[in-house]
This record gives C-alpha cells, structure tokens and sequence, in this order.
C-alpha cells in the first residue's frame, strides 16, 4: 500500500470517526506523525550507519527501495549467519543464500533453500519460502528451480556466474550467484514480490 | 415520516488489548498466490453513486475483492448519498447509505425538514461466476430494511467482452421499475411495511412491475474507466409532486479516474439534466501497508548462557531469580512486554507475561520465548510462558529450548516450533501466589489528550463533531484489581446542539443521549474498582464497581466458561445500575433497573464469530441480540448486530429495533508498526430504548479468547518474528 493510498485510508478514518485518546496525538495524529516518519526514512534510503565495528561485514543493496547498505554478522550459528543494519534490520543468510529479513516489512519468513554445492550448472531442486501476507495469514511458495549458466555473463564481477530459474505459481524468478572456492561471493537474490532483488556484496 | 430527533452516536473507543483472530486450522494448508488484491479492471467491479458495485446509479453482477471496505460519497442534483459497503464473503456484499435530499419541503410545505435524510440497508449476493461464455449474475435487494422509500429489488448480469468492455443488463421491481415496465411476473406490488419502518418487507419482494436497465463500461486507461447507461428508476417522489429534480432523459453518461488503487472520482451526466461527483475510498483488509510489520528484527537465540557460577540449587537464590527477571523485564521492554511473574525450577522457566504494545500475539510469544533463550541458565531446558489480561492467566503455553535453538533459522520454522508447542489451561491457584519481590504492583499509568466524538444522521445536526481534552488514569492495586477513570472536557465543537428530551414511551435509557451531551461537560466517562479472577481452569469472572458508563452506575458482574482448546464460550452477566445524572458527574436519577444475560459465543470458522445474548436489557425489556462479526487476523473486524425484545416496534419508535453494524480496524494495520490501539466505530441508524445493553467496559470474552489455541493459533507465522 503506497503513502497516497495510506494518506487516503487516514481521510477516511478521520472522515468516518475521530481521533482516540490513548496516544497524545490521537489516532489520526500517530497515523500521520508514523507514516510521516517512513516517509522520511524511505527516502532518505541509506542513512549514515551507526557505528557497528570491524568484523565481518557485507554490502547490501535493494534496488526497489533505493537502498545500500552495510550490514555486520551480528550471529553465527553454524552455516547460518545473522546480518544487522544496527537500525532494526536483520538479514540471515545460510552459506551466503538468503533464509529470511527481518525489519523490512513483507519480509522473508523462512526458507528452505540450497546450499552452494547444489548451485551448480545442470542442477535441479526445490525451494520453498514463507512469507506472512496482508491479512496476516501464512502465505507459502514452492519453485522447481533449475541451475544454467548465463547466456551474457556479467565479466567485470569476480567469479564464475550461475543463474537459478525458478519457476512457481506466481511466476518465473532468477537469481544470480558468482561462485568461487565452493562459497558465494556475490549474490542477487529475490526477497519477495514486493521488493524484488536484494544483492548481497562482499566488503 | 421521520422522527424529528435522530441522533446515533459514534464514539471512539481505544481497546487497550488486541483481540482479533480467525478460526483456521494451519493443516489446511499454503494460501496460493491469488490473495493479492486484483487491480482495477480485473474481474472485480467498479463502484456506482449508490456506494455498492454497478454502474453509474444502476448495480452490475460483478464484486469487490472479500473483506473489501469501502466509503462513498455522491452528489447531484438535490440528492447527496454515503455509503459504506462491505464485502462479507466472496459472493455477499452489504451496504449502509445515508440519503439527503434538499428541499424536501420547498413546494409541498408538509413536512417541517428543509432536507430529508433516509438510511438504507442493501444486499447483493453473486449467484453465478462469470465463465468464458456465461456472465456473472447477481441478485440484490435495495432499502431491504426501513421505510422502504426507495426499495428495489433486481437481478442482473454482467459479461465481460475482452479486457476493456463490460456489458451489463438487469432487470429490477420496485423502485427500478419506474420506466419501461414490461409486465408483472409476480402479481402487483405488495407494499411494503410502513408504520415505523425498520422491519423487513419479505411480502413485496420482486412483486409488482419488472423493467429493464443495463449499461456498458469501458476502461479507456488504466486509470480511466468511461460509463454509460440506461436507468429505470424514474424517482417518482423528487420528480413529482415535490418538484426537486428533473428526468429529462433516462441515459446517465460518466467518467471515472482511479487515484491509486484506494480511492476513485467520478464526473457524470444524470438524467438529462444534472451533473454529478463521486468519490469512493476503498480499504481492503488484506492490503495494509505492510505485510506482516516493519517492527525492529528480534533479538537471535545465539548460544546458551553457561550454568556455571549458577550451580545446584541455584534456583532457590533470591538474588539468581532477581537478576533473571531483570533481564528479562530489560530483554523484553523493547517490546513493550511486561513480565508480571517468574517462577524457576531446577530445569524448567515460566513467566507471566502482558503484552503492552505487540498487536500478534504469537509474536508476543516468541519474542518472550527468545528473551528466555537468551537469559536463562544454561541448564534450563523448558520454558513455560502465560500470558495474562488484567491479572488473569490465559493459558499455559509450554516450549523445549533446544527445540527454539534447533527451529531458529530452519525453513517451515512456524509450523514446526507450533508441532513442538502445548497450550494448556492453567487456573488461578496454579498460577500464584507470587513473592511480592517479583510482583511489580502498585502501578499507576495515565495518558492526557484529545478527543473527537462524532454524531451522524441527526436531521437538525447531520456531521456534529466534538473535541475536547481527555484524562485516563488507571492505579493497579495488584493482578486484577484496578481503579480507572476517564474524565472528559469539551473544547469545542457543534455536537451538544438543542436538548431533545426523549418522546419514548419506554423509560428513557438512551434516548436521553442530547441531555448528556449538552449538560455532561465537564464528564466523569467512567470511574470503577474493577476486580478479575480465574476461579478454575476455564473460568474467568470479573466484578465491576462504580460509574461504570456515561448513562449509568452500580455493580456489574460476570463469569465466562471458556475452554482453551475450544471455539466457543459461555457466559453470565448481571448488572444492578442507576441511571446517572445528566451532568455526568457523580449524581444519579431515580431510575435504577435489574438487567442481565446468558451469553454463547462461536468461532464458526473462516473468521466468522457469532454472538447470542439472552436476557434483560436496560429498559426492562427481555429479548435477544445476536451478533454476527467477520475478523482478519491482522485485527481488522467488521460486523452486525440486530435486538429483538418484547418492546412492541411501536412502542419502541423509529426503527422498529435496535440493530447496527460496528467495525475495528487496528493502528498498526495502517502504520506498519505494531500497537494495539484501534480505531472503534459502531452505527446504529436510530438509538432508542429497547433492547439496549448495558456499556460496561471490560467484558470478559475479547481479552479471554486471544491466547487460546484458536486465536493464537491463526497469528503463529508471526512467532518467529
């Protein structure tokens, strides 16, 4: 839903009833002071980051948000590592792919998703992601997903390509990986249908 | 003829806990795709000047998405109409409308309004989807319920030719017969009941004249739609004898422009003679503005604290506990979770906990069984959480750390963490006493600030609207035992017009509404003692003292019988009151009144809830209310409610009954943020006296029902977040 379209419910809602009093600007007044502030956020995109230490850190860039930020591992729990903007915002990847966001709104629930060993040319699996939809209820999408090498492979990216074609019932995704040592160095892949691709750079 | 004095309060309330959930059993399994909301032009249906799907003031065959919202505000020539619609179900919409005409009694001076106000009551139920050759075909009844001025009954279908067109053609009775009439299938018409209106016309349904209309749609842009039809209602009262409007023509042309996908505006050529505006909002529940929530990510398990320096026995050392609940009031503050209790054992944790902030309940839990995660002793394996309402457990819901540890980051991780989860019942005794160390009571909270009240569908007032400041207090002696107050002064605003003293010729429990609000200022909205208890496992009782609403005081009292494996409920109430001063402070008039029900709740599945209440009401009348509410499990609720008690309909007056229709929608539906503020609106066409409920604040089934299997069932893909 856009801001024209929240700014719209908010008329409605002041038109059909008044403001309550538990918050001391009234429901209408923390509609709008809220959605003012993600206004603000979402365009401002990439803030100065806080200060979040040495450590290992990646790039990470949404092109539908405008954003590009650096994110540190906040945890490692075997393969699986936690990634945090220090403003709220997590992303955990397994061995460099992508398993679920947090803090993005629609975000990633969780996912079953492949390890680098099976991100190979010729290759076929299955994936699974679950998401939570507008009415909050469980939303779950299943891709048959076959690995290729690129038609155009991007040369100026450091390691070897593959492109992951998966198709599912809302459509067709790919996702880019550049591979080298058996890990990912690079990736772009997709999150959700509302934000499309987020790609994740070395540091 | 309408009463003189209308008048239906629309008050906003704040519910201080979320309560919505839906029925649904998770094995049911994935929602595909198709839950996206259609966009314009997409086999759902564009909305007419009367606010429900058609043309331009004739209805198509066609839908809103389900659990679409909408509000629609039209005008030409003398005529304004609002309207609010609700998709119920798929294939069963419903519309409110409030109908002014101006001039009412310009030329024929027999009636002392200059403008006139109806409000109707409309259906419409899609009897047949469209497929590749057939149309979709819709059957509708207009004004179904109340004095029956503009009723009509149609069937209609719409077929679409190609993404762009749309052809519609019906055919209609009553008020959509005025023109073209070509004959009378079901004999003449029957008329439908007039005296005080507000009963249903079953007898004259479809009788009498049947004409056609139809009309095309085309979408020229994405954004823009082009109209044309041919309409049969001929508005015989506002052409005739009052002479407010001119039919030259039966052919309405219009244009309509879709800004965003939330709101739309139309321009169009009525009649010949008329220009008309509209604009329509939709909100569609399922399309808030943001899937799930942009909260702050939570905190991860990561690996388990070491037991060392903890050590056997650890757990009877007053000061482990104390810095245990100091984390873990610190951990989960963040999260606007407050833990009432803590009770530790060699291997095994359990706190009770009340959510202050987080609308989802199941996120309530995980973020309660992460912080335990975290700050539990290494040798701890089992963690037990009860999550309370007003000092009453709600459930006992029990977790395995390792299970948390093994499930953080594993695909499917709701439903297996909700495989591994028990959610048991857990009575008072089991859950005390507690060491007033750990007890954080008293606690006194308070918010200072403005207000807006609202007054629809009063002739002399019809938008009256006040502000004013507000001051809620509320000093918590201990679990469940409370004093709240509420005091309320008016700053401004047009809303306390003239004094209409009631004309009912029942005891005037609410008829009296103009009194209140023109004397009651300052008012004393509430001041009570309110005192909860969980007797047993499925039993819950409060007891309520004091002022407890703005019309009445005494004693109120109740006691549920819910189970927490079980969709349904059964309570009892009964109440002493006096009705209280019209000033609103803290005298009382002379009239007081015994009134109580026995109450049976059921979640029917889908999200669908019924209410039936049996019982005494304020005016002494006996009879019954049965409520029907459709809830999202984002918090969002829409639904109706009809009384029928012993008062005759013309001893009760306008309306014939008490019946309304009500609606929730929560802050964070609309933020993105989670909170558990909501915005709380009830409609009653006409306020008088029979088969009104007492307004006590607190009832027992909303807050009960929240944590148990169904209800938190339903929200669980939220529990990991």
């Amino acid at each position: 839903m856009t801001v024209k379209a929240s700014l719209a419910a908010v008329l409605i809602l002041a038109l059909i009833a008044g403001c309550s009093s538990k918050n001391t600007a009234g429901f209408g007044g923390t509609v709008l002071g809220t959605m003012a502030k993600g206004v603000i956020e979402a365009r401002r995109g990439a803030q100065p980051a806080p200060d979040l230490g040495a450590g290992p850190a990646i790039q990470v860039k949404i092109a539908s948000l405008g954003w590009d930020t650096r994110m540190v591992a906040l945890d490692r729990d075997g393969d699986v590592t936690i990634w945090h903007d220090g403003q709220g915002r997590q992303i955990a990847t397994r061995n460099g792919v992508l398993i679920w966001t947090r803090g993005l709104g629609f975000d990633l629930m969780s996912a079953k998703v492949p390890s680098p060993r099976d991100i190979r040319p010729g290759n076929q699996y299955q994936r699974v992601s679950v998401y939570v939809d507008g009415a909050d209820r469980r939303l779950e999408r299943r891709y048959d997903c076959t690995v290729e090498i690129p038609a155009e492979p991007d040369a100026s990216i450091r390691g070897q390509q593959v492109q992951e074609v998966c198709i599912g019932p809302s459509g067709r995704i790919r996702n880019d990986y550049w591979l080298g040592g058996g890990r990912i160095l690079r990736s772009k892949q997709w999150i959700s249908a509302h934000f499309g691709h987020l790609e994740i750079l070395p540091q | 003829m309408l009463n003189s004095w209308i008048a239906a309060m629309t008050a906003l309330k704040s519910v201080s806990r979320s309560s919505s959930a839906r029925f649904r059993r998770l094995g049911l399994g994935a929602i595909l795709g198709a839950v996206a909301g259609a966009a314009w032009g997409q086999d759902i249906g564009t909305l007419n000047l009367s606010g429900s799907t058609g043309l331009i003031d004739m209805p198509s065959a066609e839908s809103q998405p389900d659990g679409m919202f909408s509000v629609s505000s039209a005008h030409f020539g003398p005529f304004s109409r609002n309207t609010m619609s609700f998709q119920v179900a798929p294939r069963l919409s419903a519309s409110f409308r409030y109908v002014a005409v101006r001039g009412w009694n310009r030329v024929l001076m027999d009636s002392p309004l200059a403008t006139n106000y109806y409000r109707n009551f409309d259906v419409n139920y899609r009897i047949l989807d469209e497929g590749r050759y057939l149309p979709s075909v819709s059957v509708g009844l207009r004004d179904f319920i109340g004095t029956a001025g503009e009723s009509a009954e149609y069937i209609v279908a719409t077929k679409n030719l190609g993404p762009r067109l749309k052809v519609t053609a019906g055919l209609g009775w009553g008020r959509l017969a005025g023109q073209g009439a070509i004959g009378q299938p079901f004999g003449p018409r029957r008329r439908a009941t007039g005296g005080q209106g507000g009963t249903i016309g079953f007898g004259s349904w479809f009788t009498g004249d049947v004409a056609p209309f139809g009309g095309v749609e085309y979408k020229l842009s994405d954004k823009i739609t082009l109209k044309a039809e041919y309409s049969s209602d001929v508005y015989p009262v506002e052409t005739g004898a009052r002479q407010l409007f001119e039919r030259r023509s039966p052919y309405n042309f219009g244009v309509e422009y879709a800004l965003g996908d939330t709101t739309r505006l139309g321009l169009y050529s009525l009649y010949g003679s008329s220009i008309g505006i509209s604009a329509h909002f939709l909100l569609n529940p399922s399309r808030p503005r943001v899937n799930g929530t942009m909260d702050p990510a939570p905190v991860p398990i990561g690996p388990r604290p070491s037991a060392l320096g903890w050590g056997e026995g650890w757990e009877g050392n007053g000061a482990n506990k104390a810095q245990l609940l100091k984390d873990l009031r610190q951990q989960l503050a963040a999260d606007g979770i407050s833990v009432n209790g803590l009770r530790v054992t060699a291997s095994s944790v359990e706190v009770h906990v009340q959510s202050g902030g987080l609308d989802n309940r199941a996120q309530v839990i995980g973020r309660t069984a992460r912080a335990l995660a975290v700050h539990a002793p290494g040798n701890i394996e089992s963690f037990v959480i009860v999550p309370q309402s007003n000092g009453m457990p709600l459930s006992r819901i029990s977790i395995r750390r390792s299970d948390l540890e093994r499930l953080e980051h594993a695909p499917a991780n709701d439903l297996a963490i909700l495989a591994e989860t028990e959610i048991a019942a857990i009575s008072g005794a089991q859950a005390g006493p507690w060491d007033r160390a750990i007890l954080d009571y008293p606690r006194f909270t308070w918010t200072f600030a403005p207000y807006g009240k609202i007054s629809l569908f009063d002739p002399r007032n019809p938008v009256a609207i006040d502000v004013g400041l507000r001051l809620n207090a509320k000093y918590e002696f201990g679990p469940g035992l409370a004093v709240s107050a509420q005091l309320s002064k008016r700053l401004g605003g047009n809303l306390a017009g003239v004094l209409r003293p009631s004309d009912s010729v029942l005891p005037p429990v609410r008829s009296n509404g103009t009194s209140y609000n023109a004397l009651g200022d300052p008012s004393l909205d509430h001041l009570t003692l309110s005192w909860y208890a969980k007797p047993a496992e499925n039993l819950y009782s409060r007891v309520t003292v004091g002022y407890l609403e703005s019309m009445f005081g005494g004693v109120s009292g109740e006691v549920l019988w819910k189970r927490v494996d079980k969709p349904y409920a059964l309570g009892v109430e009964l109440n002493y009151v006096r009705q209280r001063d019209f000033n609103q402070l803290l005298g009382f008039q002379n009239y007081s009144v015994l009134t109580g029900h026995v109450s049976g709740y059921l979640a029917l599945g889908n999200g669908y809830h019924a209410q039936l209440d049996l019982g005494r009401y304020l005016a002494g009348d006996y009879g019954a209310t049965f409520s029907l509410d459709r809830e999202f499990e984002n918090g969002w609720r829409v639904g109706a409610f009809a009384t029928l008690t012993n008062v005759k309909f013309s001893d009760f007056g306008e309306g014939s009954f008490d019946k309304g229709i009500r609606f929730e929608i929560p802050l964070s539906w609309a933020t993105g943020r989670s909170g558990q503020q909501k915005m709380t609106t009830m409609f009653r066409p006409v306020q008088r006296d029979g088969g009104a409920r007492l307004d006590v604040q607190g009832r027992l089934y909303e807050q009960v029902r929240g944590y148990h299997e169904q209800s938190l069932e339903k929200q669980w893909t939220r529990f990991w977040r």
